[in-house]
Order: C-alpha cells, then structure tokens, then sequence
C-alpha cells in the first residue's frame, strides 16, 4: 500500500508528522494508492501534484491544494418558510491546517438578521460554527437576500451565503 | 394558484441572485482537484499511452508546468511536460527528455525533478542502463530544451553495507545556502525503502552524507504503520519559516 508521508526539520534527520489523507473514493483515480508527491509552496496554500492509481494499473496525476484557513459553508443557502420557523441555520466549517477568525457578518436585506452572539469566532481546524438567521418580513412577499461572512480565510473571502424566505 | 405564484416568485430571486455568487469564483477550487485528476494515459498520444508517473510540478512565473514519466505501450520510458495557465486546462508539451543511445540512460529516463538556480534550469532524473539506476543531470536556458551535455552525479555505492549499493533514484533537489541539497532512493536488494543525502557546491558533483545507522540512510522504515515498509519518491522544499520539509510516497507491505 503506498500513501504519502509528511516529515519536518531535514535534512540529516527528520520528524515524521502522519500522512496526508488523499486517498479518493473506490474507483476514482487515486482510490487504490497515492503517491509520488510534488510541491509548489506559496506561503499560504500548497499545491501538490501526485500520482494516483485506481486499481493496481491504471495510474493519473492529479493535483490537490494545501491551505492554511478555508471557511466553507455546509450549503449554499439557507431557506427559511415562515409557516414553519422564523428562523434557521447554516454550519461553517475550517477546511484549513490552522486557526480560522471570523471577523464579522452583513446581511444585504434588514428583514434578515444573524443572531448569533458577538465574533471573533475562532474555529480551530476541522472545528465548525452553527449561525442563526432570524426572518422577518415586512409582507408576504418572498425574499432574499445574502449572509456575507468576513473572516481571514484564504478561499472564498467573504464568504457569501444565499437567504431565502417566504 | 398561490404555490405557482410562490415558485415563480422563488425562481425570479435565484436567477438574480445566484449569477452574484457564481461570478465570485475563487483562484483555486480546492474540491476540484482531488475528484479529477489532470493527466491521464495518452494524454501525450502514444508517447505516455501505458501509464503517466513521477509528477514534477513548477512554477514559471507565469503559467504551471508538470514534468512526468510517460511510458508508452512498448515500455519506454520518456520525460514529458504538460502546460498550464490555469491548473484545470493542460496542454501537451511534448518530449523533454529521450531515452539516449548507447549510453547510461538508454533503457529510459523518468522521474523528474527541476530547479531553477541563476537562470538555469537544472533537469536531475532517474536513468536506467537496464543494469543500473543512477540519477543525471542535464541543464537548460528555457526549462524546455534539454539538448546539452547529460551526466551522471550520483551512482551507486556499490558499499554492501549500504542501502543505495546497487542503485540510486527518484531524485529531489533544493539550493540552499549555496549549496545544491539532493535526497534520493537507494536500491539495496531489500523490500525496505530509505532515503539518502548528497551535497554538491555545482550542481553535478555530488558527494553522499555518511551515516552510520540504518544502512547509512536518512529516512527508512518508520514504526508500525503506514510507512512501516519505508520512503521512497522524497520530495524536500523549503517552506516560508525557512524550514526544509518532505513529502514522500510511504511503503505499508
């Protein structure tokens, strides 16, 4: 079985750090083994390129990215019907290797709001944050709006997250 | 009436807004890469038609390059280059390196590493004589053509009491306080997989770091796990804190 390792504080003698976790899905293109890295290091993402096989004789490259901070929602909209709740919420969570902030958040239409307690948020890595949108329309009408998140993540930054509500 | 109302209403708020959201692309879409690999066999026709390996990726300053091992149907094994402005479309380059003729590297090149010192581009490379694995270099002004002179820098030890005795592979290379810094498999007979060091001042003399443990290698077997079998494919860098770093591909048996 072949993965790739990650060691530190070369070069006559190294600290081994684990393993990177590349391996993909049965049948894709690095499911079987992974392997042969190459590194680009631009300070705050890495780009790796390696070689992927599917089964014992089928190889691929393929690239992966490295980052530092990456603020990712769960989904691409919160929907909210008014009948059911007055209020909803979407989980953001830190893809990165390092400590994530969240500064801030704007809603672009006031009949939206966040109603969580006050930021910074600090998401340590793998860590998520529940948000609370609350909903409250001025008539019956359908609206919309966007939840912008402000954070120091180095993807996607703010982070813009759909509102639907009716 | 009111449900279709309520759709429209709904769909009329998404083909507005949706398009916002879609235009702020980031540079890099992380979940892009791992799904879809970049290069696969016959990407380059017959030229890598049996399998595509040993990705070398680099920076120009302007667009990405991949330097791998293709290897056709017969078994040859070519240096080949891919370009990319993007990292998703890549375009076929061609050969970099050939097999050469009666010498070290006839029954194949691979394994590509690249650096670029002073404007050079130093091209470092597995080479097999179908007797040997020994690493060579040959340089380049444009990182492209590879047409001057090859030579062999780092051979085996022919030291049975070391692990790269019969063979040496798989090279990687940083400059680094004016000094070329290589980490590269050996070959020893054994199922276990180690990695040695060798310093030069030029980039083409290259003299081992002698060890005295584990067969004279600097990284080997790890405990019970997932490089249990050892490293093989070493890939150093210097990361922003000045640090050097690797990644290796692990051996579990």
């Amino acid at each position: 079985m072949f993965r790739i390792g990650y060691a530190v504080n070369g070069f006559k003698s190294w600290n081994r750090r684990g393993m990177i976790k590349a391996i993909g899905k049965e049948n894709e293109w690095n499911g079987f083994d992974f392997r042969s890295p190459s590194v680009l290091d631009f300070g705050d993402y890495t780009l790796i390129a390696m070689e992927g096989w599917a089964d014992r004789y089928s190889s691929a490259i393929g690239l992966m990215i490295g980052v530092e901070r990456w603020l990712k929602p769960f989904d691409n909209a919160v929907v909210i019907n008014r009948r059911q709740s007055q209020t909803s919420s979407i989980e953001l969570g830190n893809y990165g290797a390092g400590n994530l902030t969240i500064t801030g958040f704007t809603v672009t239409n006031p009949v939206f709001s966040v109603q969580n307690p006050s930021e910074p948020f600090i998401l340590k890595p793998a860590e998520k944050l529940k948000i609370y949108i609350g909903f409250q329309p001025e008539n019956s009408m359908p609206s919309a709006g966007i939840l912008r998140v402000f954070s120091n993540s180095m993807i996607n930054n703010p982070t813009d997250i759909l509102l639907i509500g009716f | 009436m009111k449900k279709i109302l309520l759709i429209t209403y709904i769909s009329l708020i998404l083909l507005l807004v949706i398009p916002v959201t879609q235009g702020r692309r980031p540079q890099f879409d992380p979940f892009y890469y791992p799904e879809h690999p970049v290069i696969t066999p016959g990407f380059q026709g017959n030229l890598d038609s049996s399998y595509v390996k040993h990705p070398e990726l680099f920076w120009d300053g302007a667009n990405f390059r991949i330097y791998y091992t293709g290897i056709d149907w017969m078994g040859v094994s070519r240096i080949l280059l891919a370009l990319s402005d993007n990292l998703v479309d890549w375009t076929p380059a061609g050969i970099v390196l050939e097999p050469g003729g009666d010498t070290f590297d006839k029954d194949g090149v691979s394994a590509p590493e690249i650096i670029k010192v002073d404007g050079i581009y130093h091209l470092y490379y597995t080479a097999s004589n179908g007797q040997w694995f020994q690493i060579a270099h040959v340089s380049s002004s444009d990182g492209i053509n590879f047409s001057g002179q090859r030579n062999i820098v780092l051979g085996p030890s022919y030291n049975s009491e070391r692990f790269d005795s019969i063979g040496v592979g798989n090279p990687s290379v940083i400059y680094h306080n004016d000094m070329f810094h290589m980490v590269y498999r050996g070959y020893d007979g054994s199922p276990w997989r180690r990695l040695g060091l060798a310093t030069s001042s030029d980039g083409l003399e290259f003299t081992r770091l002698m060890v005295d443990h584990d067969r004279g290698a600097i990284f080997g077997r790890g405990p019970k796990g997932f490089d249990d079998g050892g490293a093989d494919d070493p890939e150093i860098w210097l990361g922003n804190d000045n640090s050097v770093r690797m990644l290796y591909t692990s051996l579990h048996y």
